[in-house]
């Protein structure tokens, strides 16, 4: 069985302890209760027992008692208490009068013995069993006695008091009924306790669960959380992984961009070098060191987008739209274009605001650069997606081209100057996210370039 | 037409230097920041070529600094990286457009001509004034549709008192826009080059499409046609 939670699986175990640890403590305190309860009975049995002793007498070689006592209980039918006297054969000699309606029970006792009762008299000796009259239970208690008789003999007697149950058997049920009514109580206390002193336990563990949520929604860059020692240790290591990990992340992209501004550089030199040879060499050259170029942009991209975790939720998507859109229109002041942004409030990039920057700048380009004079942008939330759509009322792309563009990003119109490889990498990027670029008809009459990029 | 370079890859910047000085630039070149901002705040240029990843101050503080000084020429950045974070954060600096390396020579020669041509209010590459066309992209003039034969020179003066149709230009700023620092600046030889232009532009004298404002230096005062 695999649970969910640590709290769950500390309090089924607990479930499951308490109510064997409770039985034992219910049994332990039931076993008590009784073994002093029949201690009491028995003790009570006996001054019962010294009392007949003080009122019997012999007279010759026969015992007398009165009829009688202090306690009324001996002369009450039925009153649960009964004494007995049996001589050394086990022969009633006297009964109290409460007894007379067990008289014939009790004079086959010797012949149904019960095992628990010695029926040889021993000077001395006391007996407290249990036994059954006329279906119900009793105590008895048992004193054997010796009387002098004159001619220097002695004569042995057996003083037994029954006592029936029912009052013990009435006070265990109440003490057991008790007993059971407060452990259960407890238990419940207990698991309720548990669950509490596991909750607040376990805070911290919430707290971090919160504080790892912020970091993966980019709403933070650590742990800040103050823990206790033993979650501290984890965080603070986790911490320590964190930021060498971001600092890595800086040091590649670093790296990185040292690798293309030292890469691009020669091959500017090696491009505007072209012209001093002759023709041929240069076409040869001049396309060689195109492709290089494009290959260090196209890789550096990919490894950039590929290994560089998204850990930033960008928001500000209309910022970043209404920044290109500045820029660009400085770029195509001449066009007078007129650049409409309509993107709505909740949109939001689960990535890096630079991939955003780089998609929607080479996009935005494209479309500033080809259209007559409007483009338009406008983003919304879809389901799991914001979806980004690129418009302009330019010429349009031939369908021909259009999987062409989407795949490498070729330019379609090469009679155009421009430089790089801008689509192809909008496209790298959108894919290194698992998003998708699609191409459509714009409304405006040319392209739309679809983006749709995990939100 | 001064421009200023500020690059600090050497052979690139010599290149630029060549390159910009054969198609009849005055070119100054700085290797870094520093050096690039002395420049641009000492001289007013037509135009400024500015790498972003310099020495000493980054190419996206040289053109805000330069803004930020009144200085309000045209400046094409250079970015290595192409990202577009660094272009915006150019264009949000000052500077007025792009390029990313490596670049064809095509490519900026188009970028700079559309700069200067913007700067100087115009949108198209080809200028008309009456009988007289001039092809900034070009760089050629033509007089009823008869292509005029200009000296570089010539052809330099008339484009830059074209560029600042309207405003009165001395022979000191003719000078020092034209010609590299190192020219003998005698400003007979900018007497001879207009006399030569009037002549060429206006063989009858009938246009008269350059004034000698005396004391003050010459205006260009024909107007563009309407579209």
């Amino acid at each position: 069985m695999r649970l969910p939670s640590l709290a769950s699986r500390l309090l089924l175990a607990s479930t499951l302890l308490l109510p064997l640890f409770l039985g034992l403590t219910g049994y332990a305190l039931t076993q008590g209760f009784e073994d002093s309860l029949e201690a009491a009975e028995a003790e009570s049995l006996q001054s019962q027992v010294y009392l007949l002793l003080g009122a019997a007498e012999l007279e010759d070689t026969q015992l007398t008692l009165p009829d009688a006592f202090a306690e009324p209980r001996f002369s009450q039918l039925n009153s649960g208490l009964l004494a007995l006297v049996s001589n050394q054969k086990n022969e009633r000699i006297w009964l109290s009068e409460s007894g007379r309606l067990y008289a014939d029970e009790l004079d086959l006792r010797p012949s149904s013995e019960e095992e628990a009762l010695d029926s040889t008299l021993t000077r001395g000796r006391t007996q407290f069993t249990r036994s059954t009259l006329a279906g119900k239970p009793f105590f008895i208690f048992t004193h054997d006695v010796s009387w002098d008789v004159d001619n220097g003999q002695e004569q042995l007697f057996r003083f037994s008091i029954y006592h029936e149950q029912s009052i013990f058997l009435a006070e265990r049920r109440a003490y057991r009924a008790q007993l059971w009514r407060w452990l259960g109580a407890a238990g419940v206390l207990l698991v309720l306790m548990q669950w509490l002193i596991l909750r607040w336990g376990l805070r911290p563990l919430r707290f971090l669960a919160a504080d790892l949520m912020d970091i993966e929604s980019g709403d933070s860059e650590q742990l800040k959380g103050d823990y206790p020692e033993e979650v501290q240790q984890v965080t603070d290591n986790l911490n320590a992984v964190l930021l060498r990990e971001q600092q890595q992340r800086e040091r590649y992209r670093n790296s990185l961009n040292d690798l293309a501004h030292s890469l691009k550089t020669p091959l500017a030199v090696l491009r505007s070098s072209l012209g001093s040879t002759t023709q041929a060499q240069d076409s040869l050259l001049e396309s060689q060191v195109i492709r290089m170029d494009e290959i260090i942009g196209r890789q550096l991209q990919r490894a950039i987008t590929r290994n560089l975790a998204p850990q930033d939720k960008v928001h500000n998507v209309e910022e970043i739209a209404q920044r290109l859109g500045n820029a660009l229109e400085k770029v195509y002041r001449d066009k007078n274009i007129e650049f409409n942004v309509d993107i709505s409030p909740d949109c939001s990039f689960n990535g890096d605001a630079r991939d955003l920057m780089e998609v929607l700048g080479n996009i935005l380009e494209n479309a500033f650069k080809y259209c007559r004079q409007t483009v338009q942008l406008r983003a919304s939330n879809e389901a799991l997606s914001m979806v980004m759509r690129v418009g302009d009322d330019g010429p349009g792309i031939p369908a021909a081209l259009q999987q062409d563009i989407l795949k490498r990003g070729a330019r379609a119109d090469t009679a155009q100057t421009g430089q790089g490889i801008g689509l192809s990498m909008a496209v790298e990027i959108i894919s290194g996210y698992g998003g998708s670029l699609e191409l459509e008809t714009s409304e405006l009459g040319g392209a739309e370039f679809v983006i749709s990029l995990p939100s | 037409m001064r421009l200023l370079i500020v690059e600090d890859e050497p052979h690139l910047r010599e290149q630029l230097t060549t390159r910009l000085q054969e198609q009849g630039y005055a070119v100054d070149a700085a290797a870094d920041g520093r050096d690039g901002l002395f420049y641009g705040e000492e001289y007013n240029y037509d135009l400024a070529i500015i790498d972003i990843g310099l020495p000493h101050i980054s190419g996206i503080d040289v053109i805000r600094q330069l803004r930020e000084k009144g200085k309000s020429y045209p400046i094409l950045i250079l970015t290595a990286r192409g990202a577009w974070q660094d272009k915006v954060e150019g264009l949000e600096a000052g500077a007025d457009d792009y390029l990313v390396k490596p670049f064809h020579n095509e490519e900026l020669s188009a970028r700079i001509n559309a700069l200067l041509r913007r700067a100087s209010g115009h949108s198209t590459p080809q200028l008309h004034f009456g009988p007289i066309t001039l092809d900034t992209s070009a760089k050629t003039v033509s007089r009823q549709g008869t292509p005029l034969e200009l000296t570089s020179f010539e052809y330099k003066t008339l484009e830059y008192l074209v560029m600042k149709t309207g405003a009165t230009i001395s022979k000191s700023e003719l000078t020092e826009h034209l010609y590299d620092q190192d020219f003998d600046r005698d400003s007979n030889v900018i007497e001879v080059f207009i006399g030569r232009l009037r002549k060429k532009l206006d063989p009858d004298n009938s246009l008269k499409p350059i004034s000698t404002i005396r004391g003050q230096g010459y205006l260009f005062n024909l107007k563009q046609d309407a579209h």
